[in-house]
Parts: structure tokens; sequence; C-alpha cells
């Protein structure tokens, strides 16, 4: 059976009233509630919304491949004008792969670990040649061809590699190649790129748009991440509670956002300097909520309207609002329009300059040319090679990297879960490897970590009330100097009820805060926070960044940030250090460093954080960072960066360049052509 | 006894752990992680609410009481010889009929259950007892601590339980205390690795870490929060070996290396009644029966607890041998 | 993959050394001195030390056992004290019996234990399913003795189609097969339940992975799902399996061999423990062990072999 002979259709994927439940052992759960959508030919359409908006139930309707316990109610998904729902087993299986394809987020798991992926890719093809009319042959030619064009150095190679022979990146361009095997007309990717470091990201995006061209398929981007699905689709559809809460026709532009949660999710993107208000982290649950606006209870412009009575989506300027605020005849109740500032805290932008707060910068760590090699002699990984570090007290200091570049690394060698094998570390002026044991117990106290792991950090057999009293217990304070547990909680915007939870009970957000609480309770002076947002929604992060900015103010700690996300950086740090393959490539006040990077390093990762409002979408935009960070054992010679540098020259590759102070002496780069690169960052840049 | 676990998840990379095999590893352990946090009494009810399951808490439930108030329902003395009635087929009087001495057999057999609990569970309580400890222990030093107990606990792994049983015995002479050393002895290495091999999975786990930097000594960290996630789950696993340890007590009778005779025992029942095979079964019908009820009772029980804890799970297979 | 597999060699031998130091321990504490066993009550101290300097047992405990691991690398496990014959020889034919046993029970279980399991799988939740696991639990739970003896009294004492007693020789095939039959399921039958029960579940789990979602969500048929992708990663743990089962198998024929009245390694252990004859039980328990120790190495290795993801050496970019 051909689709194709039913051109002419306008739209390529049409849902319409899609309504899915998924039976649980008390009740019938709505995962989709008449939802409408689609795709035109040639089109990108995102598909926005937080875990639970039922949006990977979306992607798993359309394919026919609904769990066990999920029925589909009611509505019908259309492919080229045949309805998906009526076909037989065989028929829907003709379908996959073949005219519908997907990439999954996670290619670790998605490919089969105990097959080369030619042989998977074998497979699908064997599965769309009914009758085997094509030779092996052929298949495999079409294979190779296939990893060939998702850029595989090596496609003929590869194609007898394991899943686990590839680099996560490798990996994802894998899926991409499978995915366009058999020239689908539609390709669903379901987060395909939200597992990754942003300069992978973008490239994973920028390839799978390309592709996207050439194979004249078209695309239903389903994301948590706004940024991303504003950079790249023509239309975008919200999710939220199994309801379609806004569709937006053109590329979303924050400011023209309408429904309220698009908002909240707007704000906590792409807002850097202005404080944030707590954003709605979980998402409702949906049997609440039967009558009314799903969204009402988290809303700050909610009338009693919202929760008796259930909006329809009214048709608005550039798409359609499910919102009453936008009703032809009720919207007059709300004469002002809610908008992305309604998530913006009543002061406003009061963050408080860089050093103006706090007490007098008086010097609290400082770290002088730190090593942390770990391995034999043979293969050393130099996780981190030669670190100079200062951090004031009330100072956000950031160090940012991808993933391998050694920042978590420098984090723990602070809090002494890795000993350094090289270099000192001071606190106060006093060295730590000069230290008694019982000095080196109180700088336990004194500089404290919050875990990656929000959950995993936690003890998971001890209710949330112990964990938080844990650490009085173990620095032996007395009980007229401890706070009372609900004391500790409210610190962190927790509430009491929580005490008597345990950890995989709370939510990411609420298990992260947790693990603040229990690093505040004994007045650290330094708190190290590794990767503090990553794992939560958008929201979520933009609460936990708030909390962060409000203990640097109002208690004078320091903070050593430790992250990829670079919004978070902008939005919170006063200074920051880019570190790549064990060291600082260059340092700085973010100010000045987000103006001006000297570093190429700096500035591929500063490109992907372009304003969303002005910046060039994807896949027309100059890609900075070639590549992926290169084997840990085998560092590149020279310049460490310069495979990848689209500024390097021959001596790159022979000297490092040394970590040297430019401009007004407040920053420093690790570059031969840092003042070249200062100047091309100054000028405006060209956005043809 | 339980498989060897040499395929401990300590020698595999994190990311095997997808598909690992069962049986061959402690998946099956780190699976009941969830139980306390779901609260035990909340899981009892939902096993109990499945027939099998509620079948096999009756029979355990009426081995424990057969056991305990044996004196008082035995209609015979267990150890009566009455060579005028040997071998007789069940009546009114015996109603299992009676063996090649003229014992009754159902008075025998209730007297055996009470054998068989009095050897199991000292066995497999010791036995836990000490593996565990040293296996938490031993886990959490690692090391060349960790290497000379590994080498220590394959050892004895290596010498089948009847092996060593044969060997230790005639060290010890048979007597109920030597049979529980026998098999204390042979599960022992069995919790060792299992505990240590916990310990491990939990030390992999961020919390250790953030104890560590939150300021909490090793010892503090081992007590407080490693020993409760590395045994909890073991617990259960100790309940669903009390057959084993029966199977093994029985066995070793069987061959005339445990329990002696005349000790109302359900092996030492089988040997007797062995050698009279051809001429009467109801001397091992009785002993079979009880043995084949009560080691599949502890099965289902403990395979519907697994299900319970996790849906996907089949059922960690136990040897014994 | 070369270095795990030296470092899991060394591990097995240093196993085998403990198991020989503890099994020349054994006999010099267990009450009864192995020379007076050769030589009767009778026996004169100055024969009895005579004696005991040819058997070497006036030697530290940790020297014996050099000379017995040097001996058994050289197929010299001593002499039997009470034939006098070396004892490589009075094990020869126990050992091949035994050896049968193991293997015919081994593949009797493969052969019944995994088509079991896969059809339990593929029809999950079904009648079939729900019998085979029913059955196998029951199996599972029944120990060795149990199952030879109702086998024994059903097939034997009550129908009389298979011989009970003796396990008969090679120069009667037929009847040696005859023969092995009946022992060998007895051994099998925990096995053919434990195979059913892993296989099924390690399909179910491989069924449950992302990477099957990803093969349905290209089309790929059921079918191929089924056996190419969930049977084939299932039956990597069972392979790596098989080198365990022979250590468990063998150890189960001491059971077997006592009630079908067979001539192999375990009723000789038996007897030989009866009349303390040493080197007899140590040569037995060194085989046990040896075999044990080899099964669970190939295991290690095959399991190694078996997963592509672990073939490699582990990078050393992995911290911590």
């Amino acid at each position: 059976m051909t689709l194709a002979q039913s051109a002419g259709v306008q739209d390529l994927l049409r849902i319409e009233g899609l309504t899915v439940s998924y039976r649980t052992t008390e009740h019938e759960r709505l995962a989709l509630d008449s939802v409408d959508l689609s795709v035109d030919r040639g089109e990108i359409v995102g598909l926005v919304g937080q875990s639970g908006s039922g949006k990977s139930t979306l992607a798993s309707a359309v394919l026919g491949l609904l769990p066990s316990n999920a029925r589909q109610v009611s509505g019908s998904v259309e492919l080229g004008g045949v309805e998906l729902t009526w076909l037989s087993a065989q028929e829907l299986r003709d379908v996959r792969g073949q005219e519908i394809s997907i990439v999954f987020q996670d290619p670790t798991t998605s490919l089969n670990p105990r097959l080369p992926i030619g042989q998977q890719m074998l497979q699908v093809l064997r599965a769309h040649d009914s009758g085997g009319r094509t030779s092996r042959r052929l298949h495999r030619e079409k294979s190779v061809a296939g990893l060939a064009e998702v850029g595989l150095p090596d496609p003929l190679r590869a194609f007898h590699m394991y899943p686990h022979e590839f680099s996560g990146g490798m990996r994802q361009r894998v899926m991409i190649a499978m995915a366009l095997l058999l020239d689908p007309r539609l390709i669903i990717a379901d987060e395909a790129t939200s597992a990754l470091d942003v300069t992978l990201e973008a490239q994973i995006l920028e390839l799978l748009l390309r592709l996207r061209e050439r194979h004249d398929a078209s695309v239903l981007f389903i994301s948590h991440n706004l940024g991303v699905v504003s950079q790249l689709c023509d239309r975008t559809t919200v999710l939220h509670a199994g309801r379609v809460v806004e569709e937006i026709n053109g590329r979303v532009v924050w400011s023209r956002c309408q429904h309220p949660y698009t908002q909240s999710l707007a704000a906590s993107v792409a807002h850097r300097d202005a404080r944030l208000r707590p954003t709605p982290t979980t998402a409702p649950d949906v049997d609440d909520l039967a009558i009314g606006c799903r969204f009402a209870r988290q809303c700050p412009q909610a009338h009693d309207l919202c929760t008796a009575s259930t909006p329809a989506l009214y048709p608005s300027k550039g798409g359609a609002v499910r919102c009453f605020a936008y009703s032809p005849e009720l919207g007059r109740d709300w004469p002002v329009k809610p908008t992305v500032t309604d998530w913006f805290e009543p002061d406003g932008d009061g963050r408080p300059a860089p050093g103006e707060s706090g007490p007098a910068a008086a010097g609290l760590v400082s770290v002088r040319d730190l090593h942390v090699h770990f391995g034999e002699r043979d293969r050393t990984v130099k996780a981190v090679d030669g670190v100079d570090l200062h951090i004031e007290r009330g100072e956000i200091v950031a160090v940012v990297g991808e993933s391998g570049s050694g920042k978590t690394t420098l984090a723990e060698t602070l809090v002494r879960l890795v000993r350094p094998t090289g270099g000192s570390i001071q606190l106060d002026g006093r060295d730590l490897s000069s230290m008694t044991r019982s000095e080196v117990r109180d700088v336990r106290r004194r500089v404290q970590m919050v875990f990656q792991s929000a959950q995993g950090s936690l003890s998971p057999r001890m209710q949330v009330g112990s964990l938080i009293t844990e650490p009085y217990k173990i620095f032996g304070v007395p009980k007229d100097q401890r706070l009372q547990p609900d004391e500790i909680l409210a610190q962190v915007d927790l509430s009491a009820e929580l005490l008597d939870s345990y950890p995989s009970q709370l939510s990411g957000g609420q298990a992260r805060r947790v693990g603040l609480a229990r690093a505040l309770v004994c007045q650290p002076e330094l708190l190290v926070a590794d990767e503090p947002t990553s794992g939560l929604d958008a929201a979520a992060a933009a609460t936990t960044a708030r909390l962060l900015g409000d203990l640097r103010d109002r208690r004078g700690l320091a903070i050593l940030l430790v992250t990829h996300d670079l919004s978070l950086v902008t939005n919170l740090a006063d200074r920051v250090c880019v570190m790549y393959f064990g060291k600082i490539v260059e340092t700085g006040p973010v100010s000045q460093i987000v103006q001006t990077p000297a570093h190429p390093y700096t500035k591929a990762l500063l490109s992907l954080l372009l304003d969303p409002d002005t910046s060039a979408p994807v896949g027309r935009r100059k890609l900075l960072a070639e590549g992926e960070i290169p084997s840990q054992s085998a560092p590149p010679s020279g310049c460490r960066f310069h495979p990848r540098c689209p500024w390097a020259q021959e001596i790159c590759s022979v000297n490092e360049p040394p970590l040297v102070a430019i401009g007004d002496g407040t920053r420093s780069a690790a570059c031969h052509f840092a003042d070249a690169v200062m100047r091309e960052s100054a000028a405006p840049e060209d956005r043809s | 006894m339980s498989l060897p676990l040499s395929q401990e998840p300590d020698d595999l990379p994190a990311s095997t752990s997808a598909a690992a095999p069962a049986g061959l590893d402690t998946s099956g352990v780190l699976e009941l992680q969830a139980y306390t946090r779901r609260g035990l009494l909340r899981i009892l009810r939902s096993v109990l609410r499945r027939p099998s399951a509620l079948v096999a808490v009756i029979i355990i439930a009426a081995l424990i009481v057969v056991a305990v108030l044996a004196p008082l329902l035995t209609p015979h003395d267990p150890t009566k010889i009455d060579l005028d009635t040997a071998l007789a087929g069940p009546s009114s009087g015996h109603w299992l009929g009676t063996d090649s001495l003229g014992r009754d057999n159902l008075s025998r057999l209730v007297y055996g259950a009470r054998v068989a609990l009095q050897i199991a569970i000292p066995s497999i309580l010791g036995a836990f007892v000490i593996g565990a400890s040293t296996g938490l222990i031993v886990g959490y030093v690692g090391g060349a601590v960790d290497r000379v107990f590994l080498v220590l606990f394959d050892a004895v792994i290596s010498f089948p339980s009847v092996i060593l049983g044969l060997a230790l015995l005639t060290l010890l002479g048979p007597s109920k205390k030597s049979v529980v050393l026998v098999i204390a002895v042979s599960m022992i290495p069995y919790y060792g690795r299992l505990a240590r091999a916990q310990t491990l999975s939990q030390m992999r786990n961020e919390y250790v870490r953030a104890e560590r930097a939150l300021g909490a000594s090793r010892a503090r960290v081992l007590r407080s929060h490693v020993m409760p996630n590395a045994l909890a789950p073991l617990l259960v696993i100790v309940a669903i070996d009390i057959p084993t340890a029966i199977a093994i007590e029985a066995g070793l009778a069987f061959l005339g290396l445990g329990v002696q005779p005349p000790t109302p025992d359900w092996g030492v029942m089988l040997n007797d009644g062995f050698t009279v095979i051809g001429t009467s079964v109801w001397p091992i019908a009785g002993p079979i029966a009880a043995l084949v009820l009560v080691t599949t009772s502890f099965t289902v029980l403990g395979e519907t607890f697994r299900d319970e804890l996790d849906p996907r799970s089949a059922g960690r297979v136990r040897g014994q041998r | 993959m070369l270095i795990y597999v030296a470092k899991r060699l060394v591990l097995a031998i240093a196993v085998l050394v403990v198991i020989a130091f503890l099994l020349i321990a054994l006999v010099t504490v267990v009450p009864g001195d192995p020379a007076r066993t050769v030589l009767g009550t009778h026996a004169t101290p100055e024969l009895m030390r005579q004696v005991r300097q040819t058997m070497g047992l006036d030697q530290p405990v940790w020297e014996q056992t050099w000379n017995f691991l040097w001996g058994a690398l050289h197929g010299d496990l001593g002499t039997d004290f009470i034939t006098r014959a070396p004892v490589r020889d009075e094990l020869g034919r126990p050992f091949v019996n035994t050896l049968v046993l193991s293997l015919t029970s081994m593949i009797l279980a493969a052969a019944i234990g995994i088509p079991a399991g896969v059809v339990s799988a593929v029809n999950s939740g079904g009648v079939i399913d729900r019998i085979v696991r029913a059955v196998s639990m029951v199996l599972l739970s029944t120990p060795v003795y149990v199952v030879g003896l109702v086998l024994l009294l059903v097939l034997s004492v009550h129908f009389h189609w298979l011989p009970s007693l003796g396990g008969g020789s090679f120069s009667d095939p037929l009847d040696y097969a005859q023969r092995l039959l009946m022992p060998a399921f007895a051994l099998a039958v925990y096995w053919i339940a434990y195979l059913a029960r892993l296989v099924r579940s390690s399909m179910l789990e491989v069924l449950e992975q992302d990477f099957v979602r990803t093969s349905r969500a290209y089309g790929v048929p059921e079918s191929t799902i089924n056996f190419r992708v969930a049977l084939r990663n299932a039956l990597v743990p069972i392979v790596a399996l098989l080198g365990l089962m022979l250590g468990y198998t063998l150890a189960g024929t001491v059971y077997v061999e006592q009630i079908f009245g067979r001539v192999g390694l375990g009723s000789l252990a038996l007897s030989s423990i009866g009349n303390r004859d040493w080197p007899v039980v140590r040569g037995v328990v060194l085989i046990y062990a040896v075999a044990f120790v080899l099964g669970s190495l190939l295991a290690d290795v095959a399991y190694r072999v078996l997963d592509p993801r672990l073939r490699v050496e582990q990078d050393a970019g992995v911290f911590v």
C-alpha cells in the first residue's frame, strides 16, 4: 500500500479529537483530551509540554504503539488521508519506518546493544521488503550510504560496529540514519536532542534539518524545551495536562506567547536578567481537574470563572489559545491580558550588581595549579590539569564546559571527595594539606556541596526530616543552636508536609531543595553546586536558580556553580571560568565575557545562547564548534581545542597557549588569537 | 542454596544492568530495594490477596503450628517400635500406615517438621548474621581484604554442600548441632557475596558521596546509610532460603550423614523407606509430600513478594544442591 | 579482555589452592589416624611411624598441600589406603559414569527447558504460560532426591518400565542408555524448571527495553523481535550458565547415584568417607572443585565474550 496515491490532501498528518486514557488499578486517567494537531508537507511542527503533558503518548498513538494499558478512546489519526486507527496490524507495520519514523531521546538505550548497527538497519530494511525482492547487497549499500549521509567518518566500518563503540552524538546520528533509511514522509523527533550537550544538540539539530530538506520529509518535533522549538519550528502546539493550550503559527516569539502556561515556559527560559516568581514545577493531576482550566491553580491571572468552566480554544492573532482572557465575550473580564512579565518578581530586576552587596570582598578559597589525574601510568587521564581559581565571599563563580571537561572533578576536589594529585587549595589562607584532622572536619562543614543527581544524593531509606537534621548529628551541634525541621525546610521554600516523605516520593525540584537544605543547615561559607538545574524542567530550574541567588544576597554565601547551562550562568554568576579538557581557557566577569568572548570555545558555547527573539534559526547559523570532545586519554597536541576551532592556525597544534590577562586586566584567556576573537565578537554580528 | 553469584554487579560496568541475566546476578535483590519504601504491611496485604500466596502462607503457618504442637497432635510415640504392625497400610489407628519397624508414619512426619525447623532456622539465621556482616565490611573496606575474602568465599562455595557435609560431619560426628553448622558454613559465602555485592552497589550511589561530602565519617556512612540499604532487601531472601536449609538437612539425613535414626526426621524417614520401597510406599509418601509442599510454598511466597515489588520479574531462581 | 581472563584465572587458581589446603588440613584434624586405617588396630608404633612417613603425614600441612597439588598436576592423586591402587585408576570409571550422567542431564535440561521458556514468554500471560510457570515453580522447589525417589517409585516400582538399580556397562550401549535415562532426567528436572524461568524472564526483560520499542516503531515484525532480538539476547546468560550447571549437576549426582545404585564419583565419595579412605575422598572432592571452579571461570569468560559491550577493556575515562 502506498499512501502517496492519496496525494492532493494538504495535510500530511492530521490528528483530530484524539483522546487516550490509561487504565490504572483504581480508575482511568486521561492522558490526551481531544487533541487536534496537523503537520503539512514540508513543515516542522513543534509540540511542547512538560513531562506528563501527554506528548510522548501522542507519539505512541500516531505510531499505533500505545502501551497495553492505554486505550484510544476517540479521535482520528490520518496520514496522507488514510486513517491509521483502522489499519490492520500488518498494514500499520508497513507504515512504521516507511511512512513515519521516529528518533528517540536516548540513543544509548534505543539501539540493541548486542547487534552491530548495520544488522539493525538491515532488520528494518528487510521488514519493509515484502517477499525479499531486494538483494542483501543492495540493502547493505543503502545502509552504508545512510550512515555516510549523517556524517559518520568511516561508514563501512561503522556498519559493523556495536552501538557502545560510538560516542553519544554519533549514536544519535546513527538513529537519524535509521530514521531516514526508507525515506519516510514524517519524522517524529521525540526529545531527540534533550540528552545531548549544547554543542552536540546544535550539531544534531542542524543535521536533522539539512537531511529533512534533502529527503523532503516533514518533522513533528517534540520537546520540553521551548527555546529549541522556537529556533526550529514553523508552527508550535503547546500541550498542558493532555490538552492543547496554545497553537502558535510561525516562529515562537517570547513576547507574543499568549497562554499563561506558555508564558511561564518562555519566562523561565528566556529572561536572564530578571528574577522569576515561582513557576509551576509539576504537571497537575488530570483527574482533579475534570472541569475548569487545568492551569488555573498556578495561573497568576486566574479568576473564579477559570475553575468553574472549561475554556475552549479561542482563535487569536497568530494562532489559538485555550484561555478565557482571549474569549471574544468573556475576555472583557481581563482588561489586561496575561503577559510574560506576570512571571517576574514584583521588584523586577532587583539583582544587585556584582560586588555591590555582601561583606567586603576577602579571598575565601584560593586554588593554585591544581592537578587531578586518574588511572595508571600509561593511560592517565588528566581530569584537572593545572587550574587556578579564586572565590571571594558572597561571590558566585561559575565553571562551565561540556561533559568531560573536568568541571565536576574540580568541584569534588574542593569538598575533598577527590584527592588532588598536585597543587594547593587554601581556605581563608590556610592550606588544606597542612590541616589537622579536626580542622579538616571543620572544612567539611564550611564547604558544602549540592549534587547533580537530586534524588540519588539522598539516602533512600531516610525521611526528609532525618535527612535535613543529619548534619546537626554529624557535627554535634548543641540542641539549643539547632533550627526546627520546618524552619530548615522553609529556608528552601518547602512546606513542613514533606518531613515524613522518602526521597523517592519527592519531585526532582523538591529533592534538589532538600539537598540544598542539608547543605545549608550548618551555615557553610562556600556552596559547591554541581549542575543544580539539570534534570529539572525549565520552571523548576528557574525556581532553584532564584533560591541560589537569594542565598548569596541574604547570607553572603559564596557559590561555585558547576554547569553547562549558560543561561543559568548569565542569570546568576558574577564571574565565569570556561573549562575545556581539564584547563581553564577563559575567565573573567560574566558581563564582559558574554559581550566579547575572547576564546573561540567560549564563543562557540555562547553562540548557542542567542536571544530567541532576534537570533537566526538553527541551520542558517554558523556552527562554531565542530565535532566532540576528543578521547580523554589522548589529548590533542598544542591547544587542546584546535581540532574543533575555526580560528586554528599551524601554531595552535604545536604551542599550547598560556592563560594570560587580556583587555582591562580583569579577565584572561588562553588563545593565540584572543585579541582577534575578541575584536570580532565586539563587532556587530552579521545576522543575515 | 543460591546459585553462585559469579556475575556480580561489581564485575560489570553499570551499563550492562539493563540486560543483565536474571538468576546470574543479584538483580532480584536489587529490585527488592523498594520494599521498605512502599511499606511492608501494604505489600503483605497485596501479597495475601493472591490465592496461591494465601495457600502458601497457610501451609507455612500449618508447618509452624504442627512443629510447635507436635506432642499434642500425634496419636503415637514417633519412636515406639511395634514389629507386629510393620509396614501396614493406612488404617484408623495409623492414618499414614507404619514403617518397617511398625512406627506410626504420621507421628514421625509431625515430629519431623519440628526437627526440620529446629535445624533450618538457626542455620539460616547464623549464616546470615555471619555472612552478611562479613560481606558488608569486606565490601566497604575493599582492597586486599576484599580479595582474600572473595577467594575464601569461592573456595567454600566450590565444595558442593553434600561434599562439605560429608567431610564436616565425619569430623564432627552426626548430630543436630553439626548439621546446623554444616548448613551454616555452606550458606555463609552466599550471604557474604550477596551482602558484598549489595554494599558495592550501594556505594556507587551518589548518596554515599553526598554523605561523605556533608562531613559524615566512614563508620557513620556504613552504619546509618549503607547497611540498612544493603541488608534490608536481603532479609526477604533469608526467609525464602529456609526451605533450602530444610532440603539440605533432609538430604544429608537421607544419605545417612545428617540426623541419625531413630530421630523422627523427614530425611531419615526417606532413608528407611527407600530400603523397603518395593514393599510399601507409605513410609516415604509422607516426607515426599511434606518436602514438596513446604519448599514450594516458600518459593511461591518469595515469588509473589517479588512480583508485587516488581511486576516484570518472573522469579529469582534458587538452587538446591 | 585478555587482562580480564588473566585476572579471573589467577582467582581460580587461588581458589583451588585454598581448597587443597582445606582438604589436607581437614584430614589432620579428623579423629582417627589414617595410618591406623591402613594398618589395622594391631600395628606396632614403629610401623605406624614408617607408614606415616611414606604417606607424608609427618610433614607440615602446607608442604603436604604443595605435594598434593604438584602430584595432582602430574596426574598423581596418591594411593588408595585400602586397595593400594593408585587413586587415579580408582577414579577413572566412576568419573566417566558421573560425567556422562551430568552431561546427559544438561542436554535434557536445555532441550526441554529452553523451548518451554520461549513458549511461555511468547504467550506471556496466557494459559500455556501459566501452566509452565506453575509446573516449573513446583519442580524448582523439589529437592533432587525427592524427584529421584518419585521417578523410581512410579517408573520402576509401579510400572516396571525402566530398570531401577545399577548403571550398566558400555559394552551394552542400549542397556547403558536405558539405565541412564531416569537418573539423568531426575538430575535435569531442576534445571529444566530453572532454564524455563530464566529464558522466560530474560526474554520478557529484553522485550521491555527501549531498543525493542525502536524496532517496533520501525515496523520490524513481532516474530523477528521475539526470536532475533529477545531470544538472542536472552541466550547470552544461558550459555554462560552452562558452565555453572556442570558443577552443580556433578554435585547432584551424589543423591542420584545413591538412589539408582550407580557407580560413580558420588557413591565412591560416600563409601570412602565411611572407610576414612582419605586419598580417594581428596581425589573426588578435588574433581568436584575443579569442575566447579572451571565452570564458573568459563561462565564468566563466556559472558564477556558474548556481550560485545564487555569485550573491550573499560575505557580509562571512567572516573571514581
